[in-house]
């Protein structure tokens, strides 16, 4: 076999590798860009973007086994850098407006309202750690691993994004109170 | 809020927020983009397992950790000293002998004929968000609209307002000589000093984005909503017919707006959406270029199918020619004369794009015919005369605007002057300016 054909094949092999481990990654990735970003199409965007970011990086994962883990750091990097361009214009996300419009005790509505308002507040580092541990139920040590950080760290990043978003909420909270 | 009602709330709110399976259209999308080859760009060698087994000792591992560290220092440097040299608009012989620009500005060169103008009070897009429009009226004067209102660049003068907060999303010219804006949802036009409020928007969201037509016939979009200003009267239109006439149940999905000389009104458009008993209902049309006839929205017929779920921009040109960039996995360029559509399969052949995803954000004519795009979320500028690309891209630690995506920060950072240069407003806050005499050392 000539090598040319050789090496077209095995270029062929390693980019349907890929392509299968990023396939089967898809619904866990999106799950995690919504859990962060919280807009589907941003969301589409940063799992589109963190598939050709990892597609460039491919060369340097030496152990495919690790894909998973690898490829959901990287798509953690690209939500938050779409967080850090926190003047972004914003979307309208017609599921929200839907289900806004839809029956739902008042209650639950407000404090959702409240919530996103809060969050659009806090930096994206608060954000993420946020969105791991409370929206993906993910262990401490877990994120630490996601997150490349210390499991102290992830404690610390915690406590302090949890205070960051009950001062926000609690400025809200007063803001709609007349004095 | 005690910390166990804090995260009852976190949690019901994660609900609400986190979606567990990736949408078909996403799943398309990754599964039919392109990936270019990614072992010729100076990444460091992957280094087969077996070595590193056999390397286990501390002293070897050492070793090869100086070998690695030097030959990418190598690579590096290969491949910083190679970065700079695309820039391919080709020196004029006196660039800025007949550009004018408004004496505000700071004009720098960064290359000749590609200028670099700084407005003093305007700082970076991305950190202040979209508080800025620019745009150019019929006699050549440059307009921008701020938090503190509109004024003319080089004048003195400041119009506030319209609208009373500070979130301005477009600012356009109309062939009357008005300028209109969206500003904060208020649509309003500005004539002879004074600004006017349109009637509201019907409809929320509230208005981003306008075109006005020849005619002067106004057309605004939300990102669920396009409507007419007929008078003191808006209209809003639905794309398809599925659903019967529009209602507050009803949601398009308008993408890029444009118009051709022959008055036609092109919008690129994704799924029409109903509210009903049975829920969220999509259309079974997915969308892509219509032409409004006057009366109503048809679908528009080029050789290829666009794909309006994604952004697909739209350009209009001065011979009455459109241009759509197919923004689907086809990434194909397609040219509608008035008469026949022209395909150009090539688009990614704006230097060092290679991924149709990411291609061409923005599209602009300019008056030689050649359409100038952004791409590959802003870092690229490229010319198309129809057959090759020139790359006018800036040094890469420049950035230009962003892209077509849904989070874009401006509605138009691409416009073109009435001198015919292209100014593009960068996400630093800066205008990138291509002038007149750098198109024509081009040609």
């Amino acid at each position: 076999m000539p090598a040319g054909r050789r090496m077209q094949e095995s270029e062929e092999q390693r980019t349907a590798a890929f392509r299968q481990l990023a396939d089967q990654r898809l619904d866990a990735s999106y799950r995690l860009a919504t859990a962060i970003l919280g807009d589907g199409s941003q969301s589409q965007d940063a799992v589109h973007d963190a598939v050709l970011l990892a597609w460039e990086r491919w060369p340097s994962l030496r152990d495919q086994a690790k894909f998973d883990a690898w490829f959901d750091r990287i798509v953690v990097n690209v939500c938050r850098e779409q967080l850090r361009r926190s003047a972004r214009r914003p979307t309208t996300d017609i599921t929200t407006q839907v289900s806004l419009g839809t029956p739902d005790p008042a209650p639950d509505v407000h404090r959702r309202v409240l919530l996103a308002q809060a969050f659009d507040k806090l930096q994206p580092d608060d954000v993420v750690v946020l969105a791991l541990r409370h929206f993906l139920d993910l262990q401490l040590d877990d994120i630490a691993l996601l997150l490349d950080v210390p499991l102290q760290t992830v404690n610390s990043r915690l406590r302090s994004a949890r205070g960051r978003l009950r001062s926000h909420l609690q400025e809200q909270s007063s803001d709609q109170v007349p004095r | 809020m005690n910390d166990h009602e804090l995260d009852l709330a976190l949690t019901d709110f994660g609900a609400t927020r986190v979606q567990p399976t990736a949408p078909p259209m996403l799943r398309q999308r990754i599964g039919t983009m392109p990936l270019p080859s990614n072992t010729k760009r100076g990444f460091l060698p992957r280094i087969p397992q077996w070595r590193f087994q056999s390397m286990f000792s501390a002293t070897k591992f050492v070793v090869a950790g100086v070998i690695v560290a030097l030959f990418g220092g190598f690579l590096l440097a290969g491949v910083l000293t190679q970065q700079p040299s695309e820039r391919a608009v080709a020196p004029a012989s006196s660039p800025t002998a007949t550009w004018a620009p408004p004496s505000e500005l700071a004009i720098e060169e960064l290359a000749p004929g590609v200028m670099k103008a700084t407005l003093a009070g305007v700082g970076s897009i991305e950190r202040s968000g979209s508080k800025h429009d620019f745009t150019f009226d019929q006699h050549g004067d440059m307009w921008m609209l701020s938090p503190d209102g509109l004024r003319r660049v080089g004048d003195e003068t400041s119009y506030p307002g319209p609208g009373s907060t500070d979130a301005y999303w477009d600012l356009t010219s109309a062939p009357d000589g008005a300028l209109w804006a969206v500003a904060n949802g208020t649509v309003a036009s500005f004539r002879d000093d004074v600004w006017t409020d349109a009637p509201e928007f019907p409809g929320k969201p509230p208005a981003s984005a306008l075109e006005v037509l020849p005619d002067g016939t106004v057309w605004a979009r939300s990102t669920t909503r396009l409507a007419r200003l007929d008078g003191d009267t808006w209209t809003a239109y639905r794309i398809t017919d599925e659903y019967g006439p529009i209602s507050d149940s009803t949601y398009i999905f308008p993408g890029d707006l444009a118009w051709t000389l022959d008055g036609s009104l092109w919008v690129t458009t994704c799924y029409d959406y109903h509210d009903d008993d049975r829920g969220l209902v999509r259309s079974k049309d997915r969308g892509g270029l219509v032409r409004f006839d006057g009366t109503a929205f048809h679908p528009a017929a080029p050789p290829r199918p666009l794909d309006g779920c994604r952004v697909s921009p739209l350009a209009s040109g001065t011979d009455g020619e459109l241009w759509a960039y197919l923004a689907a996995e086809l990434s194909t360029l397609a040219r509608f004369d008035g008469t026949d559509w022209e395909l150009s399969d090539d688009p990614v052949g704006i230097p060092r794009i290679h991924n149709p995803w990411m291609v061409v954000g923005f599209m602009v004519v300019a008056p030689d015919g050649r359409l100038w795009a952004t791409g590959d979320f802003g870092r690229v500028l490229g010319a198309f005369d129809g057959t090759t690309w020139t790359d006018a891209s800036v040094p890469r630690e420049e950035r230009l605007g962003s892209t077509g995506s849904v989070s874009n920060l401006l509605e138009r950072p691409l416009r073109v002057a009435p001198d015919g240069s292209i100014w593009v407003w960068t996400l630093d806050g800066y205008f990138l300016v291509i002038t007149p005499e750098a198109l024509a050392a081009t040609e």
